[in-house]
């Protein structure tokens, strides 16, 4: 149902059904499966260059699932196999214009062949990372307003979210009084009498000037700098998204119940509006392999939900609130024993700061109200080996024992109570004691259970592109303005935000969303080394660790994940099909041995799933595709 | 004052009328409710029974009713018992609505020699409310419209034959510091203003005439922050802007609850006498 507009727009389709014979001969034969239809094809540009890495999707029509691959070396694509029907496909690669077509999937295979047209605006293509990359550091004034404008107005949403746009200066200054009244949190105009963001007024004039030099009416000193397209194992992923009705949808702000811009098709730029997104926030797969996930907005319907990753349905759990709402929640991890467990958010008298308990075999559900006098539960929640649920306050962490109902509270050494924000992660490692950040101010706390006692390690601080440029007057301004405002950066600020312990390891692993590393915290000797992420701009934001003690990494500026083996030191990007998805949090699957990355995307109200397939399962692929294509050309 | 007197005997008898129509409510209920509970919920009563702690405080105070654009709003007014020509002061309540600390407030004004008038700004909406309906109403009142109310208020005092209209103050406590600075930069005879932790207006510098003084909180970052743009804004203007940021202190130290903080609070009030009199 939806884009149905958009697919119908443009279609650049050549070579349906041409049979392939650039398959390696070497490939071994298996036994075609029965279930479902091979697609498969090659993408190339207009001038005939085979294009690799291209993000190739399909989209049952009618149904909210999308598969995408990418293109190989060989600028050749394999889907898994698909339910037969009718779909729209289309193929996406940054500075080319959408190949799209819709086909009918029958039989046992089918053959696909797109060519790309260079596109005349590749820049509503870019990702967030991509845009600040692309701003230049020339001059003492670029550099300030470029550390400014990432510090001040990417903490909440993407950087594409904002320079997609070209106003000239007034455009800019009218977009700047409007967003420095915006409320802390929420999103929503604070009004009038709202106070300004104080570092978004203080810079207005020359923020909307240089805003207007970047992306106004004139030409722009951007050297634009595009992320390379996916290679080698990063280009043998298969990303399978489900789109999530938007809960108490508005039908005047939606597409029949789906975000007017989910994100899908590149060419309209990234999605900025929050009422379709509704609150999609931590997402985890259940043992049955059903998706569950939060809502930190406040609705009428939703206070979790589980996604059947087969149909693509959604059921809600509703816990009640007040005025006759479901309680909102924000985190959400699983326990030893398969059981869900998420934090309660929003109004203390509608159960927040409460734990909440479900089991997703019965959908039974049990809250847990925080000990008097504690905040309670807040933004993280992890589970340590005993089956003890932690998760973040404002002032410090609990940890909640679900076999007695006690909890316990730990403090962290810096308060934070005096300003916003407070505890952001959490993760509990496999000794047992807890680990939170306060992102506000640099810190990262560890708890020890057996002593009582927290300990505090101080973030080093960064490297600012403005230093030598900050005068007396700024730091001031700085000072003033409390930096440790969760959703701004100071100029030298890391910002820990999430964090994920290795629970077959001895290490605890925090992202710096501001800095762009990944810290490593040695549970038994307290040891601390960073690792910076090639483009640091891609903003890491939350990490969970996989059986071989990979990190995986959601990049929200960069609309994708990475892997980070700590053996080599060595990355991989993973770029996901979709823009403007505002990655908040990962988890992992690995009942079957296989890993799986799951991810929400809270901007578009969806959610998806990653694997990324072994070289021999895609040599099987292309055998049986090879296997078919002779088939019928015989 | 006699304006005053009139009302306060008016008052006195519709409370008479409600509290003998709740002690009925109550016997038929058969629950005991101790008067002084009663006068808590009541803004019209507490209104009364402050007026007799405005005795110790040496000033008179009373409920009135002004108009603001054809609407009646409740404002509480003290004044000095001294009589004469006083300046005065809009003494402008925050979120929580005018409460008794508020209330406490004008009387001081008072006591230091102000006609002292504190509008109910969500009376505007209707009937004085108990706290909990005060916040929720203040939530649905229109910026403009309170800035509004408040010239109102401001023309109210310049018609008071024991004001001096040359020196009529506007002092606003947090969601009221704003609606003070807004009274600075639309009402030019203002003498002068006084923002308690309260927002900087975005536009309108030009038209300030009155010197205006900040005070802020230092654990008040989103409101405290914009000092250092208000003052450079203010004196890019040619505007007079004065504050201080007090150390170690939350947003509402200034009143009674949870973040009061006595020093704080003492050295804020000294510094606004003394710069509403200058």
């Amino acid at each position: 149902m939806m884009c149905t507009k958009r697919f119908r727009a443009v279609a650049v389709m050549v070579g349906a059904s041409l049979g392939l014979a650039i398959f390696a001969a070497s490939a071994r034969t298996a036994p075609p499966q029965q279930n479902g239809v091979l697609l498969a094809g090659s993408v190339k540009s207009e001038s005939g260059e085979k294009m690799a890495g291209v993000t190739v999707s399909a989209k049952g029509i009618g149904h909210t699932i999308t598969t995408s691959v990418f293109t190989d070396e060989a600028g050749d694509f394999y889907f898994p196999r698909l339910a037969a029907g009718k779909y729209r496909v289309w193929a996406q690669a940054e500075g080319f214009d959408a190949g799209r077509v819709e086909v009918d999937l029958a039989g046992a295979f089918l053959h696909q062949d797109f060519v790309l047209k260079t596109t005349e605006d590749v820049v509503k293509q870019m990702t967030g990372q991509e845009y600040i990359t692309s701003l230049p550091e020339d001059t003492p004034q670029h550099r300030l307003m470029k550390d400014v404008l990432y510090n001040t107005c990417t903490g909440c949403h993407e950087p594409n979210y904002i320079l997609q746009n070209r106003f000239d200066e007034k455009g800019w200054e009218a977009i700047l009084n409007l967003m420095s009244k915006v409320r802390n949190g929420g999103g929503e105009y604070g009004g009038l009498d709202q106070e300004p963001f104080p570092v978004m007024i203080y810079y207005k004039k020359q923020l909307a000037a240089y805003l207007a030099e970047m992306r106004g009416p004139g030409t722009s000193p951007m050297q634009i700098k595009l992320r390379p397209r996916p290679t080698g194992e990063a280009a043998r992923a298969v990303v399978t998204e489900y789109s999530i009705p938007v809960v108490d949808a508005d039908p005047l702000a939606t597409n029949d119940g789906f975000p007017t811009n989910d994100g899908t098709d590149w060419s309209l730029g990234t999605p900025s509006a929050l009422n379709s997104s509704r609150g999609l926030h931590d997402s985890q797969m259940d043992m049955n392999g059903n998706i569950w996930f939060t809502t930190s907005e406040p609705s009428f319907a939703r206070t979790v939900s589980m996604l059947d990753t087969k149909s693509g349905k959604v059921t809600n759990i509703k816990v009640p609130s007040i005025k006759g709402l479901a309680a909102p929640t924000h985190g959400l991890t699983m326990d030893q024993k398969g059981i869900l467990w998420a934090t309660v958010i929003g109004a203390p008298a509608g159960g927040g700061g409460s734990l909440l308990r479900v089991d997703p075999n019965t959908m039974k559900y049990d809250v847990f109200p925080p000990p008097k006098g504690s905040s309670g539960a807040g933004t993280s929640i992890d589970v340590d080996a005993k089956g003890n649920v932690w998760a973040t306050t404002s002032s410090g962490a609990l940890r909640f024992d679900p076999s007695t109902h006690e909890y316990k509270e730990y403090n962290s050494p810096t308060p934070t109570d005096n300003g916003p924000g407070g505890s952001y992660g959490i993760a509990a490692d496999r000794q047992g004691n807890g680990w939170w950040t306060q992102i506000n101010i640099d810190r990262v706390n560890r708890a020890d259970v057996e002593t009582g006692k927290t300990l505090e390690f101080k973030v080093p601080p960064r490297t600012a592109r403005a230093d030598g440029v900050i005068t007396d007057a700024d730091r001031k301004l700085y000072e003033l303005a409390g930096v440790e405002l969760t959703d701004f950066s100071g100029f030298w600020s890391q910002g820990p935000r999430r964090m994920g312990a290795d629970k077959n390891g001895d290490v605890v692993w925090v992202c710096d969303y501001w800095g762009g590393n990944l810290m490593k915290y040695d549970i038994r000797n307290l040891k601390t080394t960073l690792y910076k992420y090639p483009t640091p701009e891609s903003a890491p934001y939350d990490a969970s660790v996989d059986k071989s003690h990979n990190v995986w990494v959601n990049l929200t500026n960069g609309d994708s994940v990475a892997k980070f083996d700590p053996k080599t030191e060595k990355w991989i990007e993973y770029p996901l099909p979709t823009r403007g998805i505002d990655l908040r949090h990962i988890s992992l699957d690995e009942r079957t041995g296989t890993t799986q990355i799951i991810v929400g995307y809270t901007r578009n109200s969806m959610i998806a799933r990653m694997q990324v397939r072994t070289k021999e399962e895609l040599q099987v692929l292309k055998a049986q595709v090879l296997e078919v294509s002779t088939r019928a050309n015989k | 004052m006699k304006d005053i007197f009139y009302r306060e005997e008016s008052l006195n008898r519709r409370r008479f009328t409600r509290r003998g129509l709740l002690k009925l409510a109550m016997a038929a209920a058969g629950v005991f409710l101790s008067t002084s509970y009663f006068l808590d919920l009541s803004g019209w009563a507490a209104g009364t029974k402050l007026a007799q702690e405005a005795q110790l405080a040496n000033a008179d105070a009373a409920m009135v009713q002004y108009d603001s654009g054809g609407v009646n709003l409740d404002a509480y007014v003290a004044k000095p018992k001294s009589g004469g020509k006083n300046p005065a002061v809009i003494v402008i309540h925050d979120n929580q609505g005018l409460n008794d600390p508020m209330r406490e407030v004008t009387r001081q004004f008072a006591a230091a020699g102000f006609v002292a008038m504190a509008p109910d700004l969500a009376s505007r909406l209707g009937a004085q409310k108990a706290s909990g309906q005060a916040i929720q109403a203040i939530n649905q009142l229109s910026p403009n419209l309170t800035v509004q109310d408040l010239r109102a208020a401001f023309s109210y005092l310049q018609k008071d034959p024991d004001v001096d209209p040359a020196k009529i103050s506007a002092v606003g406590f947090g969601w009221g510091g704003w609606r003070s600075f807004m009274l600075a930069t639309s009402v030019p005879e203002l003498y002068r203003a006084v923002v308690y932790s309260g927002a900087t207006p975005t536009q309108g510098f030009e038209n300030v005439h009155a010197p205006v003084l900040g005070n802020y909180a230092q654990y008040d970052f989103r409101i405290t922050g914009n000092a250092i743009w208000t003052e450079k804004t203010m004196h890019d203007a040619g505007k007079e802007f004065t504050y201080y940021v007090y150390p170690s202190v939350y947003h509402a130290f200034y009143s009674a609850g949870p973040q009061y903080n006595a020093d704080a609070a003492k050295l804020a009030w000294t510094r606004t006498l003394d710069f509403l009199k200058k």
